[in-house]
This record gives C-alpha cells, sequence and structure tokens, in this order.
C-alpha cells in the first residue's frame, strides 16, 4: 500500500526570501523582558542613595557623565561604520566591520558601571518628566542591545531586522544620554 | 551559520553587570575610602544634599 507522502513540517512563518521572521520574534520578546525585568529591578529594589565612584572623577555625576558621553561617541562611530556597512557611505574594508564590533561591544561595556549605579543607588523613578524618560530609556536600551545581540547569531533574519535593531539601540543610548547628560551640562 | 561572538558579548556584559552590582553590594555607604556618593547626573551639585540617603527624590536623578 503506498503511502502518502506527507509535506515537512515547517520551522515558522517564512518569508519569500527565505528568511524567517520567528526568531526575531523570539528576540524582540526577550529583549523586552529584559527591559521588563531591569525595570522592574530598579522600581522595586530600594536605592541605596550611594555607589561605588570610579577614581579620578570629582563626583559620581561627572564619571557617570563622562562615560555616557564616551559611549555615545562610540555609538555614533557604530553608525557611520554601519552605513559603510550597508554601503550607504563610502567605507569599506575589512577594518569597517572591526570598528563597529568593537565600538559597539566598548559603548555597551561602558555603559554598564552608568547603568549599574542608576540602578543600585537611584532605582526606577518617575518623580518627573525626565527621570521617567530617563529610567524607561535606560530599560529600553540595554532590552534593544540583547534585541541586537540575539539577531547577530543569524543569518536568516530579515533584511530590516538588524538595522532595525541597531536603530532602537542607538535611539535608546541617544535618549538615555540626552536625557542625563546634555540636562547636566546645560542646566 | 550561527555566530558565537555576538552570545559572547551578551555573556560579557551580563557578567559586567553582576561584577559591578557585587562590588557596589560589598562596598559600604560613603564614608568608605573606596566608596563615593551617588552625585545626581542632572542636577545642581550639592554636596550635602548628595551625600544623603534620606527619604524623598533628592539623590534620584539620573
Amino acid at each position: 500500500m503506498a503511502s502518502i507522502p506527507v509535506p515537512a513540517p515547517e520551522a515558522g512563518p517564512v518569508e519569500p526570501s527565505g528568511t524567517k521572521i520567528g526568531p526575531v520574534v523570539l528576540a524582540f520578546a526577550i529583549g523586552t523582558a529584559v527591559s521588563i525585568g531591569l525595570g522592574v529591578y530598579g522600581r522595586l529594589h530600594t536605592p541605596t542613595g550611594h555607589a561605588v565612584n570610579i577614581a579620578g572623577f570629582s563626583t559620581g555625576a561627572a564619571a557617570k557623565a563622562a562615560l555616557a558621553s564616551v559611549a555615545m561617541a562610540l555609538a555614533i562611530v557604530q553608525i557611520v561604520t554601519a552605513l559603510g556597512i550597508f554601503g550607504r557611505i563610502p567605507l569599506q574594508g575589512a577594518w569597517v566591520g572591526a570598528v563597529h564590533r568593537w565600538s559597539g561591544r566598548l559603548a555597551v561595556l561602558i555603559s554598564v558601571p552608568v547603568a549599574v549605579h542608576c540602578l543600585y543607588a537611584l532605582g526606577f523613578e518617575a518623580y518627573d518628566g525626565r527621570v521617567l524618560a530617563h529610567s524607561l530609556f535606560g530599560c529600553f536600551f540595554y532590552g534593544a542591545f540583547v534585541f541586537k545581540m540575539l539577531i547577530l547569531t543569524r543569518d536568516d533574519s530579515p533584511k530590516w531586522a538588524l538595522p532595525l535593531a541597531g536603530g532602537l539601540v542607538f535611539s535608546g543610548l541617544t535618549a538615555l544620554w540626552t536625557t542625563a547628560v546634555l540636562y547636566f551640562l546645560i542646566v | 551559520m550561527k555566530h558565537r561572538s555576538p552570545l559572547l558579548t551578551l555573556a560579557a556584559v551580563a557578567v559586567a553587570f553582576a561584577i559591578m552590582f557585587i562590588v557596589n553590594m560589598l562596598s559600604g555607604p560613603p564614608g568608605n575610602s573606596s566608596t563615593g556618593t551617588a552625585g545626581p547626573s542632572a542636577a545642581p551639585q550639592r554636596p550635602a544634599a548628595v551625600q544623603t540617603t534620606g527619604p524623598g527624590p533628592v539623590s534620584k536623578e539620573t
């Protein structure tokens, strides 16, 4: 008796080009969970009001402003090199990718002491609009970063996914810098 | 092909977070030689105010 051929089960929704949207949705969900987790921790944790300072800076605020500004500068390097990688500006060579990767790694690592200070010493606050925005963008930034890192592990993501993730990370950091350092400098 | 380096980057950032949290938890309140204040990055400098840990949003700016 002839068996009826059964089509192989698909791994998930597949876009016409052969890319898969499922892993992108999963990465986005994980990033969202990270953002929410950070926010919940910052809200539930009782702020200590103090944290380890970095030698060489007069105040914790100065240290955070300096580190965040370095991270912001590296993020601009990220954007420029990303434009080169995607052929939007004439930047070519193996060094472009290397600079892109290492500027991103350094930017996020440099931001970690700032974020820990904010979460541990200050917590998630909402007593005025700027502080609420800063708290939200802080959580958003690390969620977007996780989203991007998870997408980077896949070759079958849609073409729009990586630029979207990178744009979200850059936007988050820019908003963070604007709502803290720029405010610190002009007020 | 799966790329591993982004996962290593994620792990490195997670470890950095963990180290910084542990260092902060092990360090004492202001007054220890290895600790500093939680100076607000967005507020005018008020040394007396930022040293306190009292109620209210005195040192909540980020």
